[in-house]
């Protein structure tokens, strides 16, 4: 191979090199220069990770060859700000702004605002949206980016954030300097001594017995480390709610990304060239790609062993369907006849994929004892670690997991994806091994969300009431079981969430096909139990003539009662929620004009639940340590909330709270963060520790202020005497003394596994889980225009209202509601993961995986209502999730407003709502 | 992550004579390097007997864009998009051309990606091909033998293919002075940025004409195997006046002479359908501009 002497000026310091041909300048400044600042997103210019100003332009580093940009002036956010004490002015507005959430997609946004200032320092709206079209953000929703720049141009002042009480106050997000900076530790980051590069070699068929597998030559190949495959490793069988999944397939494979073998090479080359030298014989089997095809009689097994595999509750199944639920109220069929209008809808979704900017990494390397350490970019470190335990038979106490930095989890980094490969390939060959997936393998292998098809019948009343319901929702779960029972059970359960129904059922069926296996996305189940729920809502209140909003607020159910599943509502008020937000929409005042429509949709949700653990300890200069298992995917929260949290509690600054977390070895179990539970209950237990941390503060400070424990108080890190508040003593003086006097420290820890709360087992049969405590509510309506000659959406207005119980840092609040809504948007309008006639994914990139840009999503309004929940701390309920159902059914009834016609699948792409009304008219004409 | 390690050599040519060598003795592996944008997205993950790059960078004479005494303009093949989209020059003369250089991929992208790429990977869904056509753009050809001038259109044989022969490299474009000639370009796509048309149609009126006999031109892009100039709808609006009829049943024609696929973006039936949408808003747009002027 050639090599070719380079010179380019990196943010303002000559450098010389000698490069590849095949180099881009992203990998010379990653791999070469170590400015890991600098992000892979995708390899194919189109998700602005890599942006780095070129020569004064920006550009996408993974498109320019280093041969090619030779005596360039190259800046990366590493040089922003050349002073390491200061900040560049939009490093510190995407700070103050809450810009930042997980930090991967920002190096690339602060260089294409860097770059429109210097080109005009005084952009509108509009070109700060166009200068930022090329940098994806999967969480924020573009609008506090669009803010922080806006706010450089004009020398806004920097929104206040102080404030008596450490809670309620929207403080910045302690690791945002690092992400400003480009500091950060994602998974692609780490590296080792000696480390070699993984890849993974996945099934060519959807469906096919394997005959043989010949890794011989692969093996002889110069620089490959090792070659692993199934039969020579001892594996277990792993799986959320039913094990049924192994690391590698041996007999058989599933779907078109299930791994035959992996090989470990000196670098990612070799690696590639060596797949192709294994031989894999197989014998294909006809592949089953859809639910009616598996459902139909003597539809090929796609699990011949379905009913020997371990499950984690009763579940029922059968042929291709791995589980069967049932939620039974009342007489349905008395329901029916007591109803003056019944009416039935068919609504079905897409496959939705997280599509986190980060891939999925790991890095797995092995000690001489044989203990395991794994870099991941997991969401759940002790679950993973007892996932690998389990699939690979190697004791939990052998394995330690480190969470990475996660560039964006939304529930896609919950399972066992990427890292048991890198275990196995480190183990064999004796070195550390790193693999980072490319973004078509994230595309093709990973756990997005699960296609559905609900159907769906209602009685209704003249008067607006409802009577009856039956609804039927298939789930396509693909290959694996996943996270389909859990998916299946919490769609039972949201379905009766929202409206009084006397009499339902509800029939629910989780389906195998040959297609990629289907996960936990934000809010697994919401947005197409919303879409489909919701869009119903509105053609039954247009069928009996009555306004939507009006036929929500006669139905929905009230503080006290039972949602279908039996669950009592407490801590709720749907109708302030509902209410309140079509108000902000100007829902009643809205003069009709032609081709624009309006449009509401509520979603029900549950947070919470599973087990968790904290410690809060003193330290001898007072600052405070929050000990936790728990892992923050980019949402902020337990650099947010969770700290303002323990702060409150023992009365210091947020700032003074120091995190150590998401290393198994260091903390203590966390669940994992999913299911919005972060603030919610990872906040809970950290209260529980903060005050017990107090309490033995007080025991410290009673004894040396010579006072009882209940006449202390504390402020800003003091302990006080309440009725004589100069008789004090400080945080750190009671550690240190407790450390020289008693033998230290000055610690709490607490443990909580929150209750789940009660249901009606009588209602209900093979759900995989009983009810989350965290109950809430949110209500989206927007003002959109449809353009009827080509189906195109404008949307005008959005206005998007949940209730948060209490906004511990509104502005993160603010944050989750307007990335929710983009990404709602996302699966509303444009994102689909298709699959072709032989089970393969037809658009595994970012060009034909349309993620919304700044450019498409609207400036949407966020409204924060706050009724308490008792179980939550200072009543916060969970968040994140809820915030993407409702934008499908939100436009879906915004088009039915305007234009008369009802969509029933989406996403809804202009040539669908075009379809959709040529169908109408031809009706129409024809009747 | 996409590495193309089938790049195996890489040359920098500074002028077009040495680019052209290098071609002709690597006939196999060689591929001129423009802004990249497609072309390393595009390249075979294995190679036998391995890639060669050849940059386009330092050849001068692929750069600029400059106006003549007669206002004839020549826009050199490695001028970027954001180079096209902002020259004072063309969104004066040529401001269709502009605009769909300005609606190329993202800002990074048009930085990067040059007309001259855009022309020679010839996608049916080239950006700047409608308004190329439209303003009767000529593709400028080098070869040892000398330069010719040929219409964007012909130069265009068919989906990744144009009449360039082994050793031969496009210089540029010369468009000639527009006198009159009022132009508009749309883009239908799904999202607002980073979008390959499902559908781009450029539209002009030769506004110097009485409005009896107006000579309307209709360009086409990713509705056929290459894009192309709907003759039979201009010829139906050019012999007489134009009324709101015409302009329907031209769109409807521009309609029945397109071919175009089924794809991930969009239906052929879709793609056609949306023909006669966009020709008749252009057309309609740029009439009553021309009825506000000439009041």
């Amino acid at each position: 191979m050639m090599n070719y002497r380079v010179s380019y000026v990196v943010n303002g310091k000559p450098v010389t090199l000698d490069v590849q041909p095949h180099e881009t300048l992203l990998s010379v400044l990653r791999e070469r220069l170590g400015l890991t600042g600098t992000k892979e997103g995708c390899g194919t210019g189109e998700c602005g990770a890599c942006m780095v100003i070129l020569d004064g332009r920006t550009v996408n580093a993974c498109l320019v060859l280093a041969a090619d940009c030779s005596g360039a002036d190259i800046l990366t956010v590493e040089g922003l700000a050349p002073d390491a004490r200061k900040l560049h002015p939009l490093q510190e507005s995407f700070v103050q702004h809450g810009a930042v959430q997980c930090g991967f997609c920002t190096p690339g946004a602060l260089m294409s605002a860097k770059s429109l200032l210097d080109r005009n320092p005084n952009p509108d709206r509009e070109e700060v949206k166009t200068a930022l079209s090329g940098n994806l953000c999967r969480c924020t929703g573009y609008k506090k980016i669009l803010d922080a720049v806006d706010a450089v141009a004009k020398k806004a002042v920097v929104p206040s954030s102080e404030g008596e009480r450490a809670i309620g106050r929207s403080i910045r997000r302690s690791d945002s300097l690092e992400h400003v900076r480009g500091v950060s530790r994602f998974g692609a980051d780490i590296t080792r001594p000696k480390m070699a590069y993984g890849k993974i070699l996945r099934s060519a068929h959807a469906h096919a017995r394997i005959r043989s597998i010949d890794t011989s030559r692969a093996e002889r190949f110069e620089g490959v480390l090792a070659v692993v495959t199934g039969h020579e490793i001892s594996q277990g069988y792993f799986g959320v709610d039913i094990k049924d999944r192994q690391v590698f397939a041996t007999e058989k494979v599933r779907y078109r990304g299930d791994a035959v073998a992996a090989v470990a090479a000196v670098d990612e080359e070799i690696a590639a060239k060596a797949l192709d030298l294994i031989e894999v014989e197989y014998e294909p089997l006809e592949a089953v790609l859809g639910v009616h095809e598996a459902l139909a009689p003597g539809a090929p097994v796609i699990h011949e062993s379905l009913h020997e595999y371990e499950a984690s509750f009763e579940a029922e199944k059968e042929g291709n369907i791995c589980t069967i639920a049932n939620v039974k109220v009342g007489d349905l069929e008395k329901g029916f006849a007591e109803s003056d209008v019944t009416l039935e809808e068919t609504f079905t979704t897409q496959i939705q994929h997280q599509a986190s900017i980060e891939t999925h990494a790991a890095m797995a390397e092995v000690d001489v004892h044989g203990r395991i350490t794994v870099w991941s970019t997991t969401q759940k470190p002790f679950a993973m670690r007892r996932y690998l335990s389990q699939s690979l038979k190697i004791p939990i106490s052998a394995i330690r997991v480190i969470a990475t930095k996660v560039g964006g989890g939304f529930g896609g980094k919950l399972e066992l994806i990427v890292e048991p490969y890198a275990v196995v390939l480190a183990r064999k060959c004796g070195r550390p091994v790193q693999i980072t997936y490319s973004r078509d393998e994230e595309f093709l292998s990973t756990t997005p969300r699960h296609q559905t098809r609900f159907w769906v019948k209602s009685g209704v009343k003249k008067d607006g009431t409802l009577v009856a319901r039956h609804v039927k929702l298939v789930f396509d779960t693909g290959a694996y079981s996943g996270n389909g029972p859990t998916a299946v059970t919490l769609a039972c359960q949201l379905v009766g969430g929202l409206y009084r129904i006397p009499n339902l059922l509800i029939e629910g069926f989780c389906v195998y096909t040959n297609k990629m296996n289907c996960g936990s996305m934000r809010g697994p189940a919401a947005p197409q139990t919303t879409f489909a729920l919701e869009s119903h809502t509105d053609t039954l209140a247009k069928a009996i003539g009555m306004d939507p909003l009006d036929f929500r607020l006669k139905n929905l159910l009230e503080k006290g009662e039972k949602t279908g599943v039996g669950q009592p509502l407490v801590d709720i008020d749907y109708k302030k929620v509902v209410s309140e937000t079509a108000e902000a929409i100007g829902w009643g005042k809205i003069r009709k004009e032609e081709n624009v429509g309006k449009g509401m949709a509520c979603v029900f949700w549950l947070s919470g639940g599973w087990s968790t653990s904290a410690t809060v300890k003193i330290n001898e200069d007072g600052t405070v340590t929050l000990l936790t298992g728990a892992v923050d995917m980019g949402t902020g929260y337990l650099y947010t909330s969770v700290p303002q949290i323990v702060a409150e509690e023992l009365g210091v600054r947020p700032e003074d709270v120091q995190l150590v977390q998401g290393d198994t070895d260091q903390v203590t179990y966390d669940h994992g963060t999913g299911g919005s539970r972060g603030a919610h209950t990872v906040g809970k237990v950290a209260q529980m520790a903060a005050s017990r941390a107090r309490e033995e503060l007080f025991k410290e400070a009673a004894k040396k202020l010579k006072v009882d424990v209940t006449a202390l108080g504390t402020q800003n890190g003091w302990v006080y005497v309440k009725e004589n508040p100069k008789e004090r003593a400080s945080f750190a003086e009671l550690s240190y003394d407790r450390h020289i006097k008693e033998g230290g420290p000055v610690i709490g820890t607490a443990h909580l596994l929150p209750e789940m709360d009660e249901i009606d087992p009588t209602r209900v049969k093979g759900l995989s889980f009983t009810a989350f405590k965290g109950v809430t509510i949110g209500c989206h309506a927007a003002l959109v225009e449809i353009n009827p000659k080509t189906g195109q959406v404008e949307i005008k207005k959005y206005v998007a209202g949940h209730d948060v119980g209490r906004a511990i840092n509104p502005r993160a609040v603010e944050g989750q509601i307007e990335g929710g809504v983009s990404m709602g948007l996302g699966f509303a309008l444009t994102e689909e993961l298709r699959i072709g006639e032989k089970g393969e994914v037809e658009n595994p990139g970012f060009h034909d995986y349309k993620l919304p840009t700044s450019l498409d999503v609207p400036e949407t309004e966020p409204l924060i209502f706050e009724v308490p929940a008792q179980c939550g701390p200072h009543g916060a309920k969970g968040l994140g999730e809820p915030t993407m159902a409702p934008p499908a059914a939100v436009i879906g009834n915004a088009i039915y407003d305007a234009i008369g016609v009802r969509m029933h699948r989406t996403p809804m792409r202009p040539e669908d709502i075009y379809r959709e009304i040529q169908r109408c008219k031809a009706l129409k004409s024809s009747t | 992550m996409v590495r193309n390690y089938s790049i195996r050599e890489y040359f920098q040519p500074e002028t077009l004579r040495e680019a052209s060598e290098l071609l002709r003795l690597y006939p196999e592996g060689a591929r001129l390097l423009g802004g990249g944008t497609d072309l390393l997205n595009r390249l075979p993950q294995r190679s036998e007997q391995g890639i060669k790059i050849v940059s386009l960078k330092r050849i001068s004479e692929l750069r600029g864009i400059r106006q003549d005494k007669a206002g004839d303009v020549f826009i050199g093949a490695m001028t970027s998009h954001a180079d096209v989209a902002g020259s004072p020059v063309l969104r004066q003369e040529f401001p269709a051309l502009a605009k769909a250089s300005s609606l190329v991929g993202s800002p990074s992208i048009r930085n990067l990606g040059t007309i001259g790429g855009n022309i020679v990977n010839a996608s049916p869904s080239a950006e700047t091909a409608p308004p190329l056509l439209v303003y009767g753009a000529r593709a400028v050809v080098w070869s040892p033998r000398g330069e010719k001038q040929t219409p964007v259109e012909e130069f265009i044989t068919g989906p990744s293919r144009t009449v360039l022969r082994r050793g031969e490299i496009l210089k540029g474009f010369v468009l000639e002075k527009a006198r009159n000639l009022k132009a508009r370009y749309e883009k239908l796509g799904t999202r607002k940025a980073q979008e390959i048309a499902i559908v781009n149609v450029c539209v002009s009126l030769n506004a110097e004409k009485s409005s009896k006999l107006s000579e309307i031109r209709i360009a086409l892009g990713a509705v056929a195997p290459k894009p192309y100039r709907a003759r039979g709808a201009e010829a139906h609006l050019g012999v007489e006046r134009i009324t709101g009829d015409r302009i329907t049943e031209a769109g409807r024609i521009a309609m029945s002479e397109a071919s175009p696929i089924s794809d991930l973006r969009a239906s052929a039936d879709y793609r056609r359908e949306m023909i006669a949408v966009l020709v008749e808003k252009l057309i309609t747009s740029l009439m009553t501009e021309q009825e506000a002027s000439g009041k």
